[in-house]
């Protein structure tokens, strides 16, 4: 078992970057502190060594995305919304959770609108754009992680770039083409 | 791979890049990490490691998993099913074929009346009736058959005409389909006289000995038996039904009910398996 030193080094050294995966994943920050704690007590409590410091950091990613993803079923098997205390009306609706932080929480001003796309895609096509385009990580990188094939990684990025630009397309167009667009369909 | 916009994408990339666990975040994972140090500590410090139960067992199965395990399931059963019903009766050759068949009895002798033929030797006119039996477990490909009390009639085998010096025989051995199908000829010989045979085939019209003759043919085997012997030495013995139709009117009326696709039949009785 490792020693809280160890985990103080491991925080240091990967906390920020588990921190924003929970957070890319799950959407809310708060959520994504109780992930990163739950990441780093599984490292404290478990006895596996690793053979270097991007080994640590893979394991760390795939310990919080299988937390996110445990996390996000049990939310989806809740039968009633979630209780927000601070909320005006008492209720903070799961289908809007994502639009405050990311306006709140991100620190830099000006255009969000693609971590506004990016929240809404499927699960699986977010985790490897954040993968790829946050923490810059290749897509032989992005396999070990998340333990898929290199084809099923690439397929999903692809995937995800062509729901982000017709996305981007839709909300650029002008009333006129939507109307053009929906009489075409 | 290429990028939406790699401005917009640079952008992205700074602000994820933003986000920083806080200082109060820090310090409580690691109160967190240190109180479970302790709690360990305290707790045993001299007892090895065990592996770690998990503190919120799975109580349920997730439903994809379920899903997914239910049609395997029900795709092995099929399977077993497939292979246990009918492989067994394929390895045994029983006669599934004619058991499953609605309409029919189980076994029978099936007459194929608009086949039937008069043949005329030398000394006489000879009717002959292509029959095809249907019995049950029969392991054997080639069987004896025994025609007992036949009141004249003979057996002689399927495809073949009779000559002059074709034995009037009532034990033939005949092979036997894997569905226990028979097939031979009946063979009687007829009142009409070479004269009139004669007559009759030079006739522009066809003579109606060929609808009476192979009913005189069946009524002869009123009260005979059939034994089927096989190699291994099993035998069976039937009695032709024609209990229910007990005139020439009624045998010919059932005769005539038969058509291409389904040929008139009479029951097989079985009396006795050894």
């Amino acid at each position: 078992m490792k020693d809280s030193d160890f985990i103080e080094q491991a925080i240091s050294a990967h906390g920020d970057a588990v921190f924003r995966f929970a957070c890319s994943l799950l959407q809310s920050t708060q959520s994504a502190e109780d992930a990163t704690q739950e990441t780093f007590l599984k490292l404290f409590q478990s006895e596996k060594d690793f053979s270097s410091e991007s080994h640590l950091h893979y394991w760390l990613l795939a310990i919080t995305k299988n937390y996110c993803y445990d996390l996000l079923r049990r939310r989806r098997r809740l039968p009633v919304l979630l209780v927000d205390p601070t909320a005006e009306d008492g209720l903070e609706h799961p289908s809007t959770f994502g639009s405050p932080f990311i306006e709140e929480t991100l620190a830099i001003d000006g255009d969000h609108v693609l971590w506004r796309h990016v929240a809404k895609l499927p699960l699986r096509q977010r985790e490897v754009v954040h993968l790829r385009y946050v923490e810059d990580f290749t897509p032989r990188e992005i396999e070990s992680i998340l333990g898929i094939s290199g084809i099923n990684v690439r397929q999903r990025l692809s995937r995800a770039l062509k729901s982000l630009r017709r996305m981007i397309a839709q909300e650029s167009e002008t009333p006129q083409e939507v109307i053009n667009r929906e009489t075409r369909r | 791979m290429k990028p939406v916009d790699n401005n917009r994408f640079e952008v992205y990339r700074r602000q994820g890049r933003s986000l920083h666990l806080s200082a109060n975040a820090r310090h409580r994972i690691l109160e967190a990490v240190r109180s479970c140090e302790t709690s360990k500590a305290g707790a045993s410090p001299s007892e090895p490691h065990r592996r770690r139960k998990a503190t919120s067992p799975r109580t349920h199965l997730s439903s994809a998993f379920a899903l997914k395990a239910a049609c395997l399931l029900i795709i092995i059963s099929v399977g077993l099913n497939t292979i246990f019903a009918i492989l067994p009766s394929r390895n045994l050759e029983t006669p599934q074929a004619i058991a499953t068949s609605p309409l029919r009895p189980y076994e029978r002798i099936e007459v194929h009346y608009l086949d039937s033929s008069i043949v005329a030797t030398s000394q006489e006119a000879l009717c002959v009736v292509p029959v095809t039996l249907y019995v049950s477990d029969l392991s054997s490909s080639q069987v004896t058959i025994n025609l007992q009390g036949s009141n004249g009639v003979y057996l002689i085998s399927s495809g073949s005409l009779p000559t002059e010096t074709t034995p009037h025989k009532t034990t033939l051995r005949v092979a036997c389909t894997i569905l226990g199908q028979i097939h031979l000829q009946l063979l009687c010989p007829t009142s009409i006289t070479r004269e009139q045979f004669d007559e009759g085939s030079r006739s522009t019209n066809s003579p109606n000995w060929t609808s009476t003759e192979p009913v005189k043919l069946i009524e002869r085997l009123r009260g005979s038996q059939l034994t089927i012997k096989e190699d291994g030495g099993d035998q069976a013995t039937f009695r032709i039904e024609l209990d229910d139709f007990p005139t020439l009117e009624a045998i010919a009326a059932q005769l005539r009910r038969g058509n291409d696709y389904i040929p008139p039949y009479f029951s097989l009785d079985r009396k006795d398996s050894l």
